[in-house]
């Protein structure tokens, strides 16, 4: 099957109709549908030819738990995830549609603290929905947070799916974006991404508006950058934003701790810290 | 700070950790199915006697020590098969359910001992490997089974000096949230002073550091070794009066036939508190006949009487002094701070003292590893 056949069938088994596509690359395309109530909504549609059946199940059962997550600070999934072909050649589940910019589109200048708290606050509390449903989201990027229309913020692509039907970008076996990824996803036994991961991802993220900089970049040799994040050898928040105070630096220190669990515990508890800092 | 008596053998635990209870110098002791039957063998109480004959308040706790069945020529199951702790082969962790049987079977041995539910582990060389992620399934099982149950930690040396490999596996095993943990060092011999490198006493204070900030962290068998951890925020360590109560070894855990009925050599061996060391009798002695204002500062109190019971309450109140004096520290900067001190003034005294007494003990041995350690701790936390 082609990818247009495979976005045909699965619109048709989903009962959407397309509009227009948002995203295409890679085994993955990102299509904008409308359904029969008129609503839009993100028909996401990725190709799995050789994915053994238990990763299949695997990503049908943690989408099926994403759509029990109800938190304006997570984009909603609007159905389960369905196979195309027998053997599956396409998955294909919906989303909401939602409007604004990804993250790293709008970082244009040094943020203010109120807006990196903010923006670790309702990030923390969107990781906290997943964290309650033991869902790690592993892959947390300025690509994958959306800032709407109306300021707030949202965690897209969240989930194990991604790394088991092999779209995401890996690092160390789990699914991770250079620059933006945790130290533990170079482990791949017991010590691999869990909640204090995510958070080290907001941690990252906040350090990012704060500063316009990564605070472990990505620049020269991979395997420097890889010695680095082990290191956690994390640039000075401090001498770059002399500005902030004290406890302000300290709960962006905290996040990125080399100790997972220095770190706040989860994404709930991330939020309340940054709250209390608002 | 708490201190637990850790099981023993010999015939002597109830007694002797009844006096140190009422004495106010411990709080509880630890039994294990290696070392106390189910039920009375010989001279050894059933376990059931032993936590009940406990005084009012005591704090009894049941360690099933299944990280003793991975170390080399483990073989001592005089007691240990006596206790229902597996339904197939002594030891089958592989699956999941095996994995699950097992900690029901202990959940329910310590319930039936009125004792707290305490997960067992395995033993780990490595905190990256296929057998550090069967600890984490053995520990998620546990908190799946009994979510107020406390967690075990159990490994070797290359363990606990791992780095960022320990932290990621520690990070894992913390987002299970337990009740408490249990901590143990294990080393290949029962060396006294246990032979800690810098970079695992480092470990295992970064370790505490972290899970102690939510739950409270027992340092099995840890004596005068865990003073690092005491710093680093333990709420409590395990130590006794033979050998086998203050360090946690293969050997401990050898086939033998029996046991002497009376308390070993150890008791009488005394601490020399401000050298965080224990000295032969006969040195001792003779540092007190050389310079008895020196021993005396040094041993903050009388040598320790000749046998028995006594003489082990004179360890006990030297650790128990040493730990207070680094609680006194309000913080744990403070602490280590407080430690340091103690540890740099033994390092200046020792040669003194060597040259008094011609003792065996050296700072070498007993100081300059935990000092490094607590300092290689500290760096990380960056204090110095």
């Amino acid at each position: 099957m082609t990818i247009d056949e495979i976005i045909d069938e699965a619109c048709a088994a989903l009962h959407v109709t397309q509009i227009r596509p948002l995203r295409d690359g890679g085994q993955k395309s990102v299509r904008l549908v409308v359904d029969g109530h008129g609503a839009e909504l993100v028909l996401k549609v990725v190709l799995v030819g050789g994915t053994n059946a238990d990763a299949l199940r695997r990503s049908q059962r943690e989408v099926e738990l994403l759509q029990r997550v109800d938190n304006p600070h997570v984009v909603a999934v609007r159905s389960g995830l369905i196979q195309i072909g027998d053997p599956a050649e396409g998955v294909a589940w919906l989303e909401e549609y939602l409007d604004g910019d990804d993250l790293s589109n709008v970082i244009n200048g040094p943020w203010a603290w109120e807006s990196a708290a903010r923006l670790g606050k309702e990030l923390g509390s969107g990781l906290g929905a997943l964290h309650e449903l033991r869902v790690v989201h592993r892959d947390l990027s300025a690509n994958n947070v959306r800032q709407l229309s109306d300021g707030s913020f949202k965690v897209m692509d969240p989930g194990f799916a991604r790394h088991e039907l092999r779209s995401g970008i890996t690092i160390g076996g789990h699914p991770g974006t250079p620059g933006f990824a945790s130290p533990e996803h170079l482990h791949s036994y017991s010590g691999g991404p869990t909640p204090f991961s995510d958070v080290f991802c907001v941690g990252i993220l906040v350090f990012l508006t704060l500063t316009e900089q990564l605070p472990i970049p990505f620049t020269g040799e991979t395997s420097d950058y890889l010695r680095r994040l082990h290191d956690v050898d994390v640039i000075d928040l401090a001498a770059l934003r002399p500005d902030l105070a004290d406890d302000q630096i300290a709960l962006v220190k905290r996040c990125l701790h080399p100790q997972p669990a220095r770190r706040p515990r989860n994404g709930g508890e991330l939020a309340s810290l940054f709250e209390r800092l608002a | 700070m708490s201190i637990y008596i850790e099981d023993t053998a010999r015939n002597n635990l109830a007694t002797w950790t009844t006096n140190a209870i009422q004495a106010g110098l411990a709080v509880g002791a630890v039994i294990t199915p290696f070392t106390t039957p189910h039920d009375r063998q010989g001279h050894k109480q059933a376990g059931a006697t032993t936590v009940g004959r406990m005084p009012d308040g005591a704090a009894m706790w049941f360690d099933a020590t299944t990280h003793a069945l991975q170390m080399a020529g483990v073989g001592d199951y005089r007691f240990y098969d006596g206790w229902n702790l597996w339904e197939g082969a002594r030891g089958a962790l592989n699956t999941d359910d095996e994995q699950r049987d097992h900690l029901r079977r202990v959940f329910a041995t310590q319930s039936a001992l009125g004792t707290p539910a305490l997960a067992p582990t395995i033993l780990l060389h490595s905190p990256q490997s296929d057998t550090s992620q069967r600890a984490l399934s053995i520990s998620r099982f546990a908190v799946d089974i009994d979510p107020a149950c406390h967690l075990s930690i159990s490994g070797t040396s290359s363990f606990w000096a791992s780095g960022a490999e320990l932290d990621a596996h520690i990070g894992a095993l913390a987002q299970l949230d337990p009740s408490g943990w249990f901590i143990s060092a294990v080393y290949a011999s029962t060396d006294l002073p246990v032979n800690a490198q810098p970079a695992e006493i480092a470990g295992i204070a970064r370790t505490v550091r972290a899970l102690s900030a939510y739950a409270p962290v027992h340092v099995s068998y840890g004596d005068l070794a865990a003073l690092p951890a005491v710093a680093a925020g333990a709420t409590s360590i395990g130590t006794g009066w033979d050998l086998r109560q203050k360090v946690c070894a293969f050997p401990n855990f050898y086939q033998r036939d029996s046991e002497p009925s009376t308390g070993g050599s150890w008791p009488r061996r005394p601490t020399i508190e401000r050298l965080v060391s224990i000295f032969d009798r006969t040195e001792a002695e003779r540092l007190q006949a050389q310079d008895r204002p020196l021993a005396d500062s040094l041993i903050r109190g009388p040598l320790s009487p000749h046998e028995g019971g006594e003489a082990f309450t004179h360890h006990l109140r030297c650790l128990n002094n040493l730990v207070n004096d680094i609680e006194a520290g309000a913080t744990h900067e403070e602490r280590y701070h407080v430690l340091r001190q103690i540890y740099e003034q033994a390092i200046d005294i020792y040669p003194t003292v060597r040259g008094l007494c011609s003792c065996r003990a050296t700072a070498g041995e007993w100081v300059t590893p935990f000092l490094a350690g607590l300092n290689l701790y500290a760096r990380s936390e960056g204090w110095n």
